[in-house]
């Protein structure tokens, strides 16, 4: 039994499965419920894609929305103006941006980690402002509309299941990342880039493919957004959705597997039990200095029952110290 | 010809605006090694808060908003300097709370002052010179940036408190050997950045407007200026604010209309690559 629950526990994949089912089986009923389960699929399909460039190569990149963005457009425009397959939309949403991911890193994978940010957030802006421009092809700023479901995925409920699937395959993705020489080598790249390079690491090469492999992940939320909302728009997924993300996967636990997961739920939830858009964004900012100052690795990577220990070693030394004053009192 | 000058003084009148936020942004990068992505939501907020109360007030709630906001910022990097200084790691954690800040503070100019532009009219007309039309609110733009930046200049030269503040953004590990109170001047150096984007939000309001969403780009061009010659004094960050500007608006003049406003991201990614911002030592290059 205790064999079973271990195995469990390190199988995050199987986590959020089992998790996954439970909640969507709860929402069967709820139309509004099962929505918000496909936007948190989206938004953890983007943590994670995140969380695989951040939480393992510390390189923070601003631009995951932009790369969902050129997914999502991809596939828009192959199944709703050229009747394409949506599988090879879906093919193509991880190509193309996994592609150009590769083409950022090579710019900005020689700066700084701040430079890199800034520079992130730079591409993020002429992407999106270079989609909502080319409006022969986009539709502008009205974007393209009708974009068909997949066979496999033919209303919110199927989404939904599809949209867990796919979340369960990033997650393995990453997980597979994390447990391999290449994962170890991207935490050693995070920890001293001249370091790695010493070692033999060759630094350029391994960001560049990080940086697709998640530019890619991203793409696969982008193709599923468009997909489950059969529409899409510039103002869809922007600078706003990157920093979002950005504050799920560090509320989540950058460095864990399933933090970008719980982050995604968390904060989908905090925003829909605000009754006011503007005013969820004024508690994501405050919710993420929180936890930035009170558990600066989020709520999975927070050793919680070390801190709890801590405090109780603390109170003893306390008690112990009262105590031994007291006896010290007694016997003068 | 006429037009071209037109546009350059427009340029430079904007990119005045975009220097001073950079002005203490590089003291602060100096002094803590952290960036305060928060100067946009200062400068929208200010403008916003300024243009909602009446005078007298309306400004000066706007310059202690602005402040608090950088004291938040200032308070969380000390925050998280006591906790590295325990072996904790967090060396872009204080620049995230400043990300936090500006999310808030944006998504807070939305809720309270809705998604309308606001404008106030405060230096109407325009001043004619050899048949060049120069707005007042840009001439106000260049001499109230070029008196600020004189003060702040003086003041860092010639005070005590300015030479600490100097001390600090040369070495900030060195300075307490002389008695330095680095901690103080850093919280202080942050307020600094909060009142100065207030400042220029205010300005921004009587020569462009302002709304919830300026918040982000600002913040872009306001960190965007203090990168374009790289950190190298106060003299550069307004240089290059000015340059910003000046890109900005002869792209708007003379770039087509699809074109014009990506020019100053292309550009500031081109400065970007070129590799001028780099203080790192260590990075390594493909």
């Amino acid at each position: 039994m205790r064999g079973a629950i271990n195995f469990f526990i390190r199988q995050p994949a199987l986590i959020v499965a089992v998790v996954g089912i439970i909640a969507i089986v709860s929402a069967w009923r709820s139309l509004s419920a099962i929505d918000t389960i496909v936007v948190m699929c989206t938004f953890a399909i983007m943590g994670v894609s995140l969380a695989l460039i951040y939480g393992q190569a510390g390189v923070m990149s601003l631009a995951q929305a932009a790369f969902a963005s050129i997914g999502a457009y991809c596939t828009a425009i192959m199944t709703a103006r050229f009747d394409l397959p949506v599988l090879l939309g879906l093919i193509a949403a991880i190509l193309l941006p996994a592609a150009f991911g590769l083409l950022v890193a090579r710019v900005v994978g020689r700066m700084s980690h701040m430079a890199l940010a800034v520079s992130t957030l730079l591409v993020s802006q002429v992407v999106i402002y270079a989609i909502a421009s080319w409006s022969d092809l986009t539709g502008g700023y009205l974007g393209i509309s009708g974009i068909p479901r997949a066979f496999f995925m033919p209303d919110i409920r199927t989404a939904a299941i599809i949209g867990l699937i796919l979340v369960i395959v990033c997650i393995y993705v990453l997980q597979r990342v994390i447990r391999s020489e290449q994962g170890r080598a991207y935490r050693t790249i995070a920890a001293d880039g001249v370091l790695s390079s010493s070692l033999g690491i060759n630094v350029a090469e391994r960001l560049g493919w990080l940086f697709a492999l998640s530019a890619g992940m991203a793409g696969v939320a982008g193709w599923f957004y468009a997909h489950s909302r059969s529409f899409i728009a510039p103002d869809a997924l922007t600078i706003d959705t990157s920093l979002s993300v950005l504050f799920m996967v560090i509320v989540g636990g950058s460095a864990t597997i399933l933090g970008p997961v719980v982050g995604a739920v968390v904060l989908t939830l905090i925003r829909d039990m605000v009754p006011n858009a503007a005013l969820g964004g004024v508690f994501y900012g405050i919710a993420l200095i929180v936890v930035l100052l009170v558990l600066p690795k989020g709520l999975l990577g927070t050793n919680w029952l070390g801190m709890l220990r801590g405090r109780r070693r603390a109170g003893s030394i306390v008690d112990a110290e009262s105590t031994s004053t007291t006896e010290a009192g007694r016997t003068k | 010809m006429t037009t071209l000058i037109q546009f350059i003084v427009i340029g430079i009148s904007m990119g005045a605006l975009y220097g001073l936020m950079a002005l203490p942004l590089s003291l602060v990068w100096s002094a803590t090694r952290t960036l305060d992505f928060a100067v946009g939501g200062y400068a929208v907020v200010a403008g916003m808060v300024s243009a909602r109360l009446a005078l007298p007030f309306g400004p000066i709630v706007a310059l202690l908003i602005g402040t608090a906001g950088g004291a938040i910022v200032g308070a969380a990097y000390l925050y998280l300097q006591s906790k590295r200084a325990r072996g904790e790691k967090n060396s872009m954690t204080p620049t995230l709370v400043s990300v936090g800040l500006l999310f808030a503070l944006v998504a807070f100019a939305q809720w309270q002052f809705g998604t309308n532009a606001v404008f106030v009219d405060a230096f109407p007309g325009v001043l004619e010179v050899a048949g060049i039309r120069i707005p007042w609110s840009s001439v106000v733009n260049i001499v109230s940036v070029a008196l600020i930046a004189g003060v702040l200049a003086v003041f860092l030269k010639f005070t005590r408190l300015g030479k600490w503040m100097r001390a600090c953004a040369g070495s900030a590990h060195d300075a307490p050997l002389v008695g330095i109170p680095v901690r103080s001047i850093q919280f202080g150096t942050f307020m600094l950045t909060g009142f100065m984007s207030a400042l220029a939000g205010l300005l921004l309001l009587s020569s462009r407007g302002t709304f919830f969403g300026a918040g982000f780009a600002l913040g872009i061009l306001g960190i965007g200026a203090m990168l374009v010659f790289g950190m190298r004094g106060l003299g550069t960050a307004l240089l290059g604010g000015m340059v910003l500007g000046l890109v900005e608006s002869l792209g708007t003049a003379f770039l087509p209309v699809n074109v014009a406003p990506i020019i100053v991201p292309v550009f500031l990614l081109v400065i970007l690559a070129i590799g001028k911002f780099d203080h790192e030592a260590g990075t390594v290059r493909p």
